[in-house]
């Protein structure tokens, strides 16, 4: 079994049109960070959907056990967006990863049936067109994940938690209910429920990225030269790993010695074969 | 002949030699490296992982991974060394049961002796696949300041690792001999041994029969080539610092990848000028970017940063030369012994101090154990004369009035042997007398190691000094010591028999050899079961590559279809054992997978 045979097992969305990779790229090409379609076109297409959404408000999602992200935040402002003469959009602008990953995961626990927040003033008119309101408390005004926060620090519905974790477990999204059971066991760590979901996702998850990868005694190596490594869009956990592959300690070797929880560890590794930032032997 | 491995065990490295067609080799491990870290780690899985694999993530699984387990093996649990070690290490150090120490990894208890085991089993091991047959016998060395006690402990470690330590030797006894191998020597060497966790500096006398007398030693169990590690960390985490106002102490991965880099580094300088510690994804910031750290260290700046570690041994090369009242002019050779000793600024700090240039004739790093093997093949081969006598590696005496130790038998004397000295009483009317039997070199007799104590009682009453009791201390030549005090006019004696103790009863050792064994037996199976499935699974992957072939080839012929699904039927077989992890079942498969494979290459080869 080759190297090409075990790529395909993995998601590839791109299909048959997935342009330039390390493997085929012209030598002093940057590896991997080249995205597998076409800039311009997506960001045409990104500019059209935000121009879209400006014009028409995003409507709740209804169904509270949709395996559905949550509605996308935007990362950055966009270097023409003060070009742009429009209403900005009703979606909260952040630059931080880590508080848009902790805003994904509380929004997993807020009802679908929240009040609408009342329109800023800056928006004349719209709150005789909007539906009634309730009065929304002066701190979520001015801070805007306040709410989010005081419903996951103070007292977040376990039983709904609980309902939402085991109904995503039971579509098949393990992930979404593994940090569901996190969560939960942040507010009662003792949760037999959650402790046993979390330990099956687990267990799951780890099948299935075992699945990806392929038997533990292959052994990885890098596809990248070494002064290209540092154009790769990984983080330090990524990085981490990459460092333990040596040519010649195997999978099992560099889970043994990652020092991380298997499941990260194993993802990480997927993620890296599937960037085609190392490949097996 | 039966074969004989000689094992340094070393407090941050170990290496293991054998003599082959008289020459000693030192046996390289499977990574190819002739030193194995003498580090023992458990996985959160409950794997147990040494040598390297258990380096690479000693600082990610601190809390569960062993180094430096030699400093602790043989101690008591109150002694200082233990003590500063509960508060330095990252691993946890609990009393055992019998006021030794014990280490805690992953809610196990593990005795010292234990771990070196792992160690010096990792080592039989290496020796085993080297040799292809089984290894039992071997000499292991230990340093030269270590007591009964500790070396007690060795042997009990080498016994838990399954084997039989025929001989414990000082560690520069061996450099000594592997550097006088094939010469007969008369000479005072001084060995400079600075490895990865402690500095040793010793003097010996090599005599013409055999005798390797340790006139001197001294050291820092505390000061090591780590400590220049540490160094370089420092330089390159206040380097990050002030260039991006992260702390990468506060992150383990990022702490761990610094540490093998600065070890790489260190190593690389003593051969270069200059090296480039590059880690890219280092740690990513609060932004989620993520960073890298990229930074030349130059020769002169790990000079600069490592000098007061250097000048630090050459102050205890000063003392111990005073200690012996030996000038520098009376020392014939100097050996460099351990890791350290590479560095180019070392040697020449050495050869300033000693006024002459270090031997280069001896490998720092293999040299010990290429002493240990010699002397065990020495051992064994009766046509060879004996290299080492065995001695007492510590003076034997007695505690007397005023906290005084009173020497009978002095360090160095070679065993069996018998001292006998006249004591009188301290007090008057003194009825009964406390025998306490120590082992060291100090005046004051809390200074050394108590091995045992008795009391003689029945003595007439009388003024102070006039009665008189005969002490003598024997030792036989299993090294068992014993002591017999005697009152001169009644004949009434009292005696003790001190055997060393590596705080270990006989069935605990019992009971830690047979896990040791069950861990070996559990380790081959596992190795010989990952054999057997490569080689099945490389015959499935050439079935399977020339199934589309021979399918196309017997397409009309009913018979052949048959034998392709035998052959897929052998196939799924095969990787039923395989998944069931069933050594036998897998073996007996191949058989069929390597017919198929036979009878498909022979289809295709003849159209």
């Amino acid at each position: 079994m080759n190297g090409d045979d075990d790529e395909e097992d993995f998601d590839d969305p791109f299909g048959a049109e997935r342009p330039t990779t390390p493997a085929d790229a012209v030598p002093d090409e940057r590896p991997t960070v080249s995205p597998p379609f076409n800039v311009e076109d997506y960001a045409r297409a990104s500019e059209a959907k935000v121009k879209a959404a400006a014009r028409t408000p995003t409507p709740p999602q209804k169904s509270e056990f949709s395996t559905r992200p949550p509605p996308a935040l935007r990362f950055e402002r966009d270097e023409d967006d003060s070009n742009i003469d429009r209403p900005r959009p009703p979606q909260i602008t952040l630059t931080d990863e880590d508080v848009i990953e902790e805003a994904r995961l509380r929004s997993v626990l807020i009802p679908s049936d929240l009040p609408p927040r009342r329109r800023a003033s800056s928006q004349p008119g719209a709150e005789e067109e909007g539906p009634a309101t309730v009065a929304y408390p002066a701190e979520y005004e001015r801070d805007p994940f306040a709410r989010l926060a005081a419903q996951t620090s103070a007292a977040p519905d376990p039983e709904r938690a609980l309902k939402d974790m085991r109904n995503r477990f039971s579509l098949g999204d393990f992930t979404g209910a593994l940090e569901l059971a996190e969560v939960c066991l942040q507010g009662d760590p003792a949760n037999e429920a959650a402790l046993t979901c979390a330990e099956e996702c687990r267990t799951k998850l780890i099948q299935m990225y075992s699945a990806r990868i392929g038997p533990l005694d292959r052994v990885p190596t890098v596809m990248v030269a070494s002064e290209q490594l540092r154009w790769l869009s990984i983080d330090h956990r990524a990085g981490f790993l990459l460092s333990h592959i040596d040519g010649v300690s195997n999978l099992e070797m560099i889970l043994d010695v990652s020092g991380m929880p298997m499941l990260d560890a194993l993802k990480i590794l997927c993620e890296l074969v599937q960037q085609r930032v190392i490949a097996m032997r | 002949m039966e074969k004989v491995i000689g094992i340094d065990l070393g407090t941050t490295n170990s290496c293991v030699a054998i003599v082959e067609n008289g020459s000693p080799v030192v046996i390289p491990n499977r990574g190819g490296y002739k030193t194995t870290p003498s580090m023992v780690a458990v996985t959160e899985a409950g794997k147990r992982l040494v040598g390297h694999i258990a380096k690479r993530q000693a600082i990610t699984n601190a809390e569960n991974t062993v180094y430096a387990a030699k400093r602790l093996i043989g101690r008591k649990w109150n002694s200082p060394q233990v003590k500063n070690a509960v508060a330095t290490s990252s691993y946890r150090i609990v009393e055992g049961p019998h006021r030794d120490v014990r280490i805690v990894l992953r809610d196990k208890e593990y005795s010292v002796p234990e771990i070196s085991a792992m160690v010096l089993q990792e080592m039989k091991v290496i020796a085993e696949d080297y040799l292809g047959e089984t290894v039992v016998k071997a000499v292991v060395t230990v340093p030269a300041y270590f007591n009964d006690n500790q070396r007690q402990a060795t042997r009990d470690a080498g016994e838990i690792a399954g084997l039989d330590v025929i001989r414990i030797i000082n560690e520069p006894t061996a450099a000594a001999l592997a550097y006088g191998h094939g010469r007969n020597l008369e000479k005072v060497v001084a060995v400079y041994d600075f490895g990865g966790g402690t500095f040793d500096i010793s003097i010996l006398e090599i005599g013409g029969h055999g005798v390797f007398k340790v006139i001197a030693t001294a050291g820092d169990t505390f000061l090591g080539g780590e400590d220049v590690d540490a160094r370089i960390i420092d330089w390159l985490v206040q380097g990050f610092k002030e260039e991006h106002g992260i702390d990468l102490r506060q992150d383990r991965m990022a702490l761990q990848r610094l540490k093998d880099a600065a070890e790489k580094a260190k190593c690389e300088l003593s051969s270069v000028r200059e090296t480039e510690v590059n880690l890219p994804f280092i740690i990513s910031s609060g932004r989620n970017e993520a960073l890298h750290l990229q930074r030349a260290l130059n020769r002169a700046t790990l000079e600069e940063l490592s000098e007061d570690l250097i000048e630090r041994t050459v102050d205890i090369c000063r003392q111990t030369l005073e200690d012996a009242r030996l000038g520098k002019t009376e020392i014939d050779e100097v050996l460099l012994v351990g890791g350290m000793t590479r560095m180019p600024k070392i040697q020449q700090v050495v050869a300033e101090f000693f006024e002459r240039d270090p031997s280069k004739g001896v490998h720092p790093d293999e040299v010990v154990a290429l002493g240990a093997a010699i002397q065990g093949s020495a051992l064994l081969d009766e046509k060879q004369e004996m290299i080492l006598l065995d001695v007492t590696p510590h003076a034997l005496g007695i505690m007397t009035h005023g906290n005084y130790f009173e020497e009978l038998i002095p360090q160095n004397t070679t065993v069996p042997t018998h001292r006998t000295k006249i004591f009188t009483t301290s007090r008057d009317n003194q009825t009964a007398v406390k025998i306490l039997v120590m082992q060291g070199e100090h005046e004051n007799a809390e200074e050394n190691e108590l091995l045992g104590e008795f009391i003689l009682t029945g003595l007439r009453r009388a003024t102070k000094g006039s009665v008189e009791i005969e002490v003598t201390f024997e030792i036989n030549a299993d090294g068992i010591v014993s002591v017999r005090a005697k009152d001169l006019e009644t004949g009434v004696e009292q005696q003790i028999q001190v055997t060393a103790t590596s705080g270990l009863t006989r069935d605990e050792i019992k009971n830690m050899i047979d896990g040791a064994k069950d861990e070996l037996v559990e380790r081959r199976t596992s190795e010989e079961f990952e054999g057997v499935k490569q080689e099945a699974e490389k015959l499935i992957g050439e079935i399977e590559r020339l199934f589309p072939q021979v399918e196309q080839i017997v397409a009309s012929s009913d018979f052949g279809r048959d034998a392709i699904e035998k052959a897929r039927a052998i196939v799924g077989k095969a990787r039923q054992a395989i998944q069931k992890r069933d050594v036998a079942l897998v073996k007996e498969q191949i058989e069929g997978l390597t017919r198929t494979h036979r009878m498909f290459k022979g289809v295709v080869a003849k159209t």
